[in-house]
């Protein structure tokens, strides 16, 4: 006490009081290794984006699809080919307006964007180039001597498609058989993800086990289960997917899980086999062998762990790799069996329409894009927050 | 004489590496023999890969021994499988070089030093453990507040203590010290050492040291075993052997110990060993160290030499004092002890 007082008054220090003392010498309860891997995960803001954006597909892939009020296989092929943005010609006997869509199909939408219905086609004067359509009664011209095709007034002017509103029936617009984009890319989502998980699950469970007990035995274990793997790695996955197909006779996606599940974990197992053969030899592991630990033991918990950095990184390569083989099996047509929707059949059923219709192409080629930016982002971030040599005390 | 059994005894200890090129294999070690007493500070010497290291993880059957016999208070555990040995293994820890190494980076200090019981006391209670782990660091000097945070993030002294601390929890009664200090600042070695000390006194530990830092063994150990290219060459009480070196190898080594006082260095010494250290794969006939040996004979080319005690427990492998006849003729021992008083007796 008497030191407090003799302190010149202005110094600007304060007695601490006496409670606060025993607070600063608490210990600060620890962050658990998880704990810590959250805190710099949340730091990288790109990976926290590709996380949430992942979280929002899976939720949107999940729950979407019974959302939209259509399923993937239902066809209308009268509102085909309707893109989501849509360029509408007002007519003067309507109050609603009208779509020629790229096949010269007329379809009537109402002001706010919804789609009525198509047009019944009456006649085509093809000297003349143009249709005749039955409205209610009346009759409608569409004249398609010039581009871009236009309807004609009462008056034989061609009306021209002005005024823009966006498609909402259909959000996403409608394919070549008039089924909803929106709702067929959900469910591709779907199948995207479901690859996804499998490989993940593939290469984080055999992979890291075979690799594991390949690289800790070491040995003539070690070279017969690497030869294994070398045999697997050397027949293309196509190949595989393609026999699986031919065996069980129909397939599409089980074929590509069976296919992805038997061999998709070689590249896994190398990384895990040259991680564990780097890794038995320290002295941590050692020291837990002259504790006592069993194989078992000293895999999950000195040697995995350790080796969990250059897992992720390779895992965050394996799963989009994994998304881009099945959408390109699907897309060269060994893949998804229609009508099941696959973001890689998706783009190839728009490559007949490509030039008429291009946002059947683009709309599942971007969630393609979307996803695997999304895996490498959430990949690289769990790469840097794993490594706890990164690791500072705030 | 009914000398009580000695805690540790290794017998005719042999391990051999294969070499990969060549069908010769690796003698790491060859027809080790010496006896570590209960109580006692065995230390271990010699140059870097003499086979020190591979002696103690042979002895706690990291390797499995190409020959010989390990006995742990009378058992043989040279051939006993992994699920035979875990009850030994609870009797004998070992403490590691690289402080840095030895550690689960991935690991709380609380997880690494509990380890030993998640293996061999599983069933105990969580509560419980903690305790343990807590007990086990505060007798290496550390606290609580150090049992949530990684290894990382200690010092290469502390990380020691850690690594003590796990070998500690099991109450073990052979600790075999695989140069636990020559990865460690000067400063931090002399804690590490007189904690070893310390630990010996309380907790009655029997130790197997191994060093390359001659000081640091004459202030530790009891008795000392000097090895030369996977043999022991000379077996002594530690005052003997560092004050009446028998074998040029001894002499020759502790002649290379830098000596603090300049003008000792003015007085005469025997000459520094010369050359290297031959192949392992491919060791010299007879004596391992007449290629390197000033008082070389023919004789040190033909017949290995064998440990033979000369008094007072001084066992020394060389053939100047094999005979019953021969008069240890030897020219040096006093010379050597006169600089040998200036090697530092205590460290700290």
């Amino acid at each position: 006490m008497n030191a407090t007082q003799s302190l010149p008054p202005d110094v600007g220090w304060e007695p601490i009081p006496t409670g606060a003392h025993a607070a600063a010498v608490a210990p600060r309860p620890g962050r658990s290794f998880w704990q810590d891997v959250w805190y710099r995960f949340r730091q990288k803001k790109l990976a926290l984006g590709g996380g949430a954006c992942l979280l929002l597909i899976a939720v949107l892939a999940i729950a979407g699809p019974s959302l939209t009020g259509y399923s993937y296989s239902a066809q209308q092929s009268s509102l085909a080919n309707v893109p989501p943005w849509l360029a509408l010609a007002k007519l003067p006997q309507s109050d609603d307006l009208f779509y020629i869509n790229p096949h010269l199909k007329v379809i009537e939408v109402t002001p706010d964007g919804r789609l009525v219905r198509q047009v019944t086609q009456t006649g085509d004067d093809m000297v003349n180039k143009r249709m005749s359509f039955d409205l209610d009664g009346a009759t409608l011209y569409l004249d398609y001597s010039a581009q871009p095709p236009a309807l004609l007034d009462p008056d034989g002017q061609r009306v021209p498609a002005t005024s823009h509103h966006w498609n909402t029936s259909y959000l996403l617009g409608t394919d070549a058989l008039g089924r909803d984009i929106l709702t067929r890319t959900l469910y591709g989502c779907r199948i995207s993800l479901a690859v996804a998980v499998v490989a993940a699950l593939v290469n984080m469970v055999i992979g890291i086990v075979y690799g594991g007990v390949s690289g800790y035995a070491g040995g003539m274990i070690d070279v017969s289960l690497m030869r294994v793997v070398d045999i697997i790695s050397t027949i293309p996955l196509t190949l595989y997917v393609i026999l699986i197909k031919v065996v069980l006779g129909s397939g599409g996606f089980l074929s590509i899980v069976i296919a992805l599940s038997s061999v998709y974990w070689v590249d896994m197992a190398r990384v895990v086999r040259g991680q564990a053969l780097s890794l038995k030899g320290q002295e941590f592991v050692l020291a837990a062998r002259t504790i006592g630990a069993g194989p078992g033991a000293i895999l999950k918990r000195h040697i995995v762990p350790n080796a969990m950095g250059p897992i992720l990184v390779t895992a965050t390569m394996l799963i989009p790799s994994a998304i881009f083989i099945e959408a390109f099996l699907s897309f060269i047509g060994i893949g998804i069996a229609p009508p099941m929707a696959s973001l890689g059949t998706m783009c190839n059923d728009a490559l007949t329409t490509l030039r008429a219709s291009p946002y059947q192409l683009l709309i599942p080629a971007a969630a393609i894009c979307v996803i695997m930016f999304a895996f490498n982002f959430v990949g690289d971030g769990l790469r840097d927050a794993l490594d706890p040599k990164l690791r500072q005390r705030p | 004489m009914t000398a009580p059994m000695p805690l540790l005894a290794v017998e005719a200890l042999t391990k051999h590496f294969p070499s990969g090129t060549r069908d010769k294999p690796v003698r790491a070690l060859d027809g080790v023999t010496f006896t570590v007493r209960r109580g006692e500070t065995f230390g271990l010497v010699g140059e870097s890969g003499c086979g020190k290291s591979t002696c103690a993880r042979t002895i706690i059957r990291l390797y499995q021994p190409t020959d010989g016999r390990i006995r742990l208070d009378g058992t043989d555990i040279t051939s006993l499988s992994q699920r035979q040995l875990r009850p030994f293994r609870r009797r004998m820890q070992m403490i590691f070089q690289d402080p840095y190494a030895s550690l689960n980076a991935r690991m709380t200090v609380r997880d690494i030093v509990a380890e030993p019981l998640a293996v061999h006391e599983s069933a105990l209670p969580k509560a419980e453990v903690t305790e343990r782990v807590e007990l086990a660091l505060s007798q290496v000097g550390l606290s609580r507040e150090h049992l949530l945070r990684y290894a990382h993030e200690f010092s290469g002294g502390q990380r020691q203590r850690i690594g003590i601390a796990r070998a500690l929890i099991l109450h073990p009664e052979l600790i075999l010290c695989d140069e636990p200090i020559s990865a460690l600042d000067v400063s931090i070695q002399a804690q590490i050492v007189n904690l070893l000390r310390q630990l010996q006194e309380d907790l009655d530990l029997t130790y197997v040291f191994i060093a390359h830092d001659l000081s640091m063994v004459r202030y530790m150990a009891d008795r000392v075993g000097v090895m030369y290219l996977g043999q022991l060459v000379e077996v002594a009480d530690a005052p003997a052997l560092y004050s009446h070196p028998l074998h040029p190898y001894t002499q020759g080594l502790l002649a290379s110990v830098p000596v603090p006082d300049p003008a000792a260095d003015l007085v005469a010494r025997p000459p520094a060993i010369e050359g290297d250290v031959p192949s392992p794969i491919d060791p010299p006939s007879g004596c391992r160290f007449r290629t390197r040996c000033p008082l070389a004979r023919p004789i040190c080319g033909e017949a290995s030499p064998a440990l033979t005690d000369t008094g007072d427990g001084h066992e020394v492998a060389c053939h100047l004092y094999g005979g019953p006849g021969q008069s240890p003729d030897h020219p040096s021992t006093t010379t050597t002890s006169d600089h040998q008083n200036h090697l530092g007796g205590n460290p700290t």
